[in-house]
């Protein structure tokens, strides 16, 4: 045997050895390790399980349960249930009053997206420009404040505000030398009363979600801005607009899919007095009003299930359109 | 360009006083450099010039124009801040539009001012870049583009080149000397780093705790410190200061027996009461046999550190509480730890500070170095 290949049994031995060490040591490291994972997932899933039943107790069940009675013929207080396919559906989109609750909800929509952004965001930038330390924590705290409150309590006072006899809004009308108004009694005002109301009821969040989206703009950049002889208009709309665009399409996200989903002021405000429907004329029926007023008035469970199918896709497909623009338009650092 | 005037300029913030009475005169062109210790007040002076912050108290005057109230988008200043601001949204294009834009300046001057300064700053490649496309070194080059583009009449920095890695630093401030001496507009420049301020300024404004203690050439600052703080922060390492008592004898002037000095010294410290502040600079301490009319230190030798080029002695004087001592020494300098020696430094480079005032005693005439 050469010197060579002496070199090489005693490196294919060792080799060996390494290599059954190296075994040795996975197998032992592999059992245990993965037993120990099991356990820890086991343990995971038993602490989520909880939460989990009561998420889907009260969140997935009656989802999909709803999605399910949309194509069968189902009530709650009777146990025959028949599947009729598209039926409902059918049904929805020939009857007048359902496209009338979708122009009423998407003309709710359209108008209390731009105001809440615009009132919001103005807002905002007041509380962030005109006031500082303790005088900002009081008018922050005040305007936060309608926010926390119930909203069914806080719209039967507007309804009180809005009565066309003795209401403050048309007192105030009157003290500006304006002719008064029907508000809720009106066909053509009662819809504007609700947006009021509901602005005032959500903008204090979306002025502290703004808030917080302009605390994130450097505020370098500005003053550098106003040395380059930038006015304050010019500075919101090319510095301070595009870097808080993630935050506005958070809130116009939000606030999109709680206005089609509007209900409690609605039916506090004019619905009651109209069989749930809401308003004068139907004027303030708006989708979910009706899916309201299909399943609780007339019991027409399946329909209502199928309105808040159509409801849940046009939300999702408002907000897949907003996606697609905000992947143009925002900016993210 | 400007000449821009501080008027006993002060500042408060609530009660606290961040800037006494700030008195300066910067000519046309002229580069001066706000050194000093963060929180000396230098930024909210900066600041104060540019009008991003209302003064107090005092007048602040660009070519004898009294500008106090007028905002900072009317003064036309350009301005390079220590993150550079750039807009995160804009690239480097926009960034550099922006101001002229904002000025209503036409659209062809606008592209064609851009891309001159993009040429001067080597960002001509880089114009549709954004910001997080940039390596800190062009960053910086788009902040600088971006303040001189509008060709203000003056150019603030606000620690530019604190972001950047030493080597970059080293570039950069180079770069800024040349782009200095090509457009010499006036320019003011807010720094902590000595280094910098004794490269790049005309003039240097020495501040500390809110007051100015020293407006003066890197020379003047450097060779004469009208202070112990100025005396103690230029420098690298700073001077030795030792207060010590000092008494006359038939030759010289001695400090127990760490310290002596030719008799010529008496005149000023006559002046003084029975114990002065002594300063010398590491740098001027060597280790040879003093003559008659040179300083005689005896120390006790705690670190000797090699570094090449040169010998850095940390040892302590024989007087009383034992004062540091910091020599820098030639690299043949042979010193062991522990060991007693013996310096020397010429009587010039001797400087004497008032020690109950701090302030310098004026041994001017004497400074032969």
């Amino acid at each position: 045997m050469t010197s060579l290949d002496s070199v090489k049994v005693i490196d294919s031995q060792d080799q060996s050895l390494v290599f059954e060490e190296v075994i040795v040591k996975k197998r032992k490291r592999f059992l245990p390790a993965s037993f120990n994972k099991i356990k820890e997932r086991l343990v995971a899933y038993g602490l989520m399980l909880p939460a989990l039943a009561v998420f889907f107790a009260f969140f997935y069940f009656p989802a999909l349960f709803l999605i399910y009675i949309s194509f069968f013929h189902w009530n709650i207080f009777s146990s025959q249930t028949k599947f009729v396919g598209l039926a409902n559906f059918k049904v929805l989109f020939n009857q007048p009053l359902f496209w009338h609750s979708i122009i009423t909800s998407a003309y709710y929509t359209l108008v209390m997206i731009p105001a809440t952004v615009f009132l919001s965001l103005g807002i905002a930038l007041l509380l962030k420009e005109g006031f500082t330390s303790r005088k900002g924590g009081f008018w922050r705290g005040a305007i936060f404040l309608p926010h926390v409150t119930p909203i069914v309590a806080t719209s039967i006072i507007w309804v009180w505000i809005f009565n066309p006899n003795f209401g403050l809004a048309n007192f105030v009308l009157k003290f500006l030398h304006l002719p008064a108004l029907g508000w809720l009694q009106s066909q053509h005002w009662a819809l504007p009363a609700v947006m009021i109301d509901s602005l005032w009821h959500s903008l204090g969040l979306y002025v502290i979600i703004f808030l917080a989206g302009l605390s994130n703009v450097p505020a370098q950049l500005i003053e550098v801005a106003r040395l380059e002889g930038a006015k304050k208009y010019r500075i919101f709309r090319r510095i301070i607009w595009p870097l808080i665009s993630p935050t506005t399409f958070f809130v116009v996200v939000l606030s999109t899919v709680s206005t089609w989903q509007a209900f409690s002021q609605i039916y506090t405000m004019t619905g009651g007095p109209h069989g749930g429907a809401g308003g004068p004329a139907f004027s303030t029926t708006t989708d979910a009003l009706l899916v309201y007023q299909t399943a609780f008035i007339y019991e027409h469970f399946s329909l209502a299930a199928a309105m808040s199918l159509v409801l849940f896709l046009i939300i999702l497909v408002l907000t897949i359109i907003q996606k697609i623009i905000s992947d143009r338009r925002v900016f993210y650092r | 360009m400007a000449q821009i005037t501080l008027n006993n300029v002060t500042k408060y913030y609530g009660s606290d006083l961040v800037v006494k009475e700030v008195n300066l005169k910067i000519e046309d062109g002229e580069f001066v450099a706000l050194l000093g210790p963060s929180g000396c007040g230098k930024t909210t002076t900066l600041r104060m010039i540019a009008g991003l912050e209302k003064l107090s108290s005092g007048e602040l005057s660009y070519d004898g124009h009294l500008v106090n109230d007028q905002p900072a988008e009317d003064r036309n200043v350009g301005m390079v801040f220590q993150t550079y601001a750039l807009y995160p949204h804009m690239n480097v294009y926009e960034n550099l539009s922006f101001g002229l834009r904002s000025r209503k300046v036409p659209k062809s001057q606008v592209r064609e001012r851009v891309e001159k300064v993009a040429a001067l700053l080597e960002l001509s490649q880089l114009l549709k870049h954004k910001p997080k496309e940039l390596s800190g070194g062009q960053r910086q080059r788009v902040a600088l583009g971006r303040a001189i583009v509008g060709q203000p009449k003056v150019f603030l920095m606000d620690e530019p080149l604190s972001n950047l890695d030493a080597n970059l630093r080293d570039r950069m401030r180079a770069e800024l000397a040349k782009l200095h001496s090509r457009l010499a507009i006036t320019t003011v420049y807010v720094t902590h780093d000595q280094g910098e301020a004794l490269t790049l300024a005309d003039r240097i404004v020495v501040m500390n705790k809110g007051r100015v203690h020293q407006i003066g050439t890197p020379h003047e600052i450097y060779s004469y410190p009208v202070d112990t703080f100025v005396a103690s922060f230029i420098g690298s390492p700073g001077m030795n200061l030792w207060t010590l008592p000092w008494a006359r004898q038939t030759n010289c002037i001695t400090s127990g027996n760490s310290l002596r000095l030719p008799r010529s010294f008496e005149s000023v410290l006559e002046s003084t009461s029975e114990t002065a502040t002594f300063g010398i600079r590491p740098e001027h301490l060597s280790v040879s046999e003093p003559n008659e009319e040179e300083i005689e230190i005896f120390c006790k030798a705690e670190v000797v550190e090699h570094f090449g080029s040169h010998v850095m002695l940390h040892g302590r004087l024989e007087s009383e509480g034992e004062p540091l001592l910091v020599a820098r020494l030639d690299p043949d300098a042979v010193i062991n730890r522990g060991q007693k020696v013996r310096l020397s430094a010429p009587s010039g480079a001797l400087h004497i500070f008032d020690s109950v005032t701090s302030e310098r005693l004026p041994t001017k005439e004497l400074v032969l170095i």
